[in-house]
């Protein structure tokens, strides 16, 4: 079997944020260290399938604006997530299947009409090293950009005859597209401090439709509409937050954290969103509307386990945090 | 333990917890169980995540209370070994030093003196990759500080925040509400050392060498 040998690329135009992200830091919050990895590990997820990878194969995360690559040999590429489209040598296509780059081919992945992040991937994924077992970027450890994917940079991924063999061109099966509007649903369950909210303000979490703020990032975001009231100002002590946790900080402008999330707060934790909708929160751009519901925890569990059993039937070693 | 009130979320269990070294103790053995995603201890509590397609509410439930029963014959918290940080309290690396000083009724040239002699151990990490609050072990009452009205929007990797009885060690450069003492030389997330660049953990004792400035400058290089 010939080496997989390196293919390369580079990205003419890398878009407003472009990381790197695959594998996340999983287990290390009690030392301080976020989750990082793909915003929407699901897009991520189904992106590899298209080109035959691992759920979690390293890829490109490219946020709102439209990205280009050049590449200078043949590669086996998908795009997923908020892009509707591609254009390669300005023909378009849609995203969600995967297709050959051919060498010295452009490569343009649209500015999405709805969401916020695609994924670009290759066969094989992108080489990288890794760190306690991640293959992401966590941007705060990274402050000189050397995470970041600028213009002009030069991104590997392999090619072999050996992996050309493999080299299938697929389509996702329309029961797993996603397709992102404006408007979107995620559902909670009652944090920890879910009863320090006035009674009202309990229920006008969920009839509220709440504006995404324009200053979010992989962090975290405001919602805005309304100041929600607490019974009184009491104090907690520090605790555990996680990705998908909302914290109402006193200003009464609840406070959405995504998987850069730190990892304690001192902030009542009113809701948290379930594992099964927890993806949806990296496809949110600023002004994008949200409606909050409640359910039980028994719920979001069996929501849980039927969304990734049906996963694991297409991408069987996927996982959602 | 074992009666102690367990709340349960949809993929996370959360046990308040006062005394610290029960709770460090409890989270230790809880990781080295291996059967939780995440271990998290709290200023006073610990909060597990669970993967429901592993576990159901039931049995994730009686794994943790089996843990809490056990966790009465546990032996008392074993910490890392003591470490000891390079600090310096002076000039540019400790701009809230004078006003601390003050506080704590001490002339800012003694704030050096002041902080070699205080033992303390990490609580908690939380914030950023390597941050951790420190408490101070001694019972001594010590005046409290509050936070600064306008968090700096900057604050240096390595900074020592304290508001009296606790301080904190930021590891990354980034925003910051706490008055700043001074700068520690350790780097307490070192992305040079991809297998285990936490210099600190929860429960370790950590004391500190003050420097004076010029010494500082040539040891940080």
């Amino acid at each position: 079997m010939a080496d997989p040998l390196l293919s390369m690329y580079q990205f003419t135009d890398a878009g407003r944020i472009t990381t790197v992200q695959g594998i996340p830091f999983r287990g290390h919050r009690h030392l301080g260290l976020p989750l990082a990895g793909a915003a929407d590990q699901l897009s991520l997820a189904l992106a590899n399938w298209l080109v035959g990878n691992a759920a979690e194969k390293t890829a490109y995360e490219i946020t709102l604006a439209s990205a280009k690559i050049s590449a200078s040999n043949a590669a086996f590429i998908a795009v997923a997530g908020a892009a509707d489209y591609v254009l390669i040598d300005g023909v378009r296509q849609p995203a969600g299947r995967s297709f050959i780059l051919q060498s010295d081919q452009t490569l343009e992945i649209a500015a999405p009409r709805h969401g916020c992040r695609s994924y670009l991937v290759t066969c094989g994924g992108i080489p990288c090293s890794r760190m306690l077992g991640a293959s992401s970027t966590y941007a705060p450890l990274h402050p000189h950009g050397s995470a970041y994917v600028a213009d002009g940079y030069l991104a590997q991924g392999f090619t072999s005859n050996t992996l050309k063999k493999n080299w299938k061109e697929r389509e996702l099966p329309a029961e797993y597209a996603l397709t992102f509007g404006d408007h979107f649903l995620l559902r909670y369950v009652a944090g920890p401090e879910h009863s320090w909210l006035e009674s009202d303000a309990q229920r006008v979490l969920q009839a509220k439709e709440w504006t995404v703020s324009q200053r979010g990032s992989r962090m975290g975001q405001r919602l805005e509409g309304t100041q929600l009231e607490m019974r009184d100002d009491r104090q907690m002590d520090s605790s555990a937050v996680f990705p998908g946790t909302i914290q109402c900080p006193p200003s009464g402008t609840p406070f959405l954290l995504g998987c850069d999330a730190q990892t304690t707060g001192g902030y009542p934790r009113i809701a948290q969103i379930i594992r099964a909708d927890r993806h949806l929160i990296g496809q949110l751009r600023p002004g994008a509307k949200v409606k909050l519901q409640r359910i039980e925890p028994a719920e979001a569990r069996r929501l849980y386990r039927s969304k990734i059993a049906l996963l694991r039937e297409l991408q069987p070693d996927i996982r959602l945090d | 333990m074992s009666n102690a009130k367990v709340e349960i979320f949809e993929d996370t269990l959360r046990l308040a917890i006062a005394d610290g070294a029960d709770r460090l103790s409890l989270a230790d053995a809880l990781r080295a169980a291996g059967d939780w995603e995440e271990v998290v201890p709290g200023m006073a509590d610990i909060a597990v995540k669970f993967d429901p397609e592993k576990m159901t509410e039931a049995s994730a439930l009686e794994k943790f209370q089996d843990m809490l029963k056990e966790a009465e014959t546990l032996p008392a918290f074993k910490s890392s070994d003591a470490v000891r940080l390079t600090a310096c309290v002076e000039g540019k690396f400790a701009p809230d030093a004078p006003m601390v000083a003050g506080k704590l009724g001490i002339a800012p040239g003694d704030l050096a003196d002041w902080l070699d002699q205080r033992r303390y151990r990490v609580v908690m990490m939380g914030f950023q990759p390597g941050f951790a609050y420190l408490e101070d072990v001694s019972e001594d009452a010590l005046p409290e500080i509050s936070r600064l009205d306008t968090p700096r929007q900057r604050v240096a990797a390595g900074s020592i925040g304290c508001l009296g009885n606790r301080l904190c060690l930021y590891a990354q450069d980034g925003p910051g509400g706490w008055p700043i003492i001074g700068r520690i030389s350790n780097r307490l997330f070192d992305l040079g050392d991809w297998e285990n660049p936490f210099l600190l953990a929860p429960g370790q004792p950590v004391h500190f060498n003050c420097l004076p400035a010029m010494l500082f400058e040539k040891i940080r290089g």
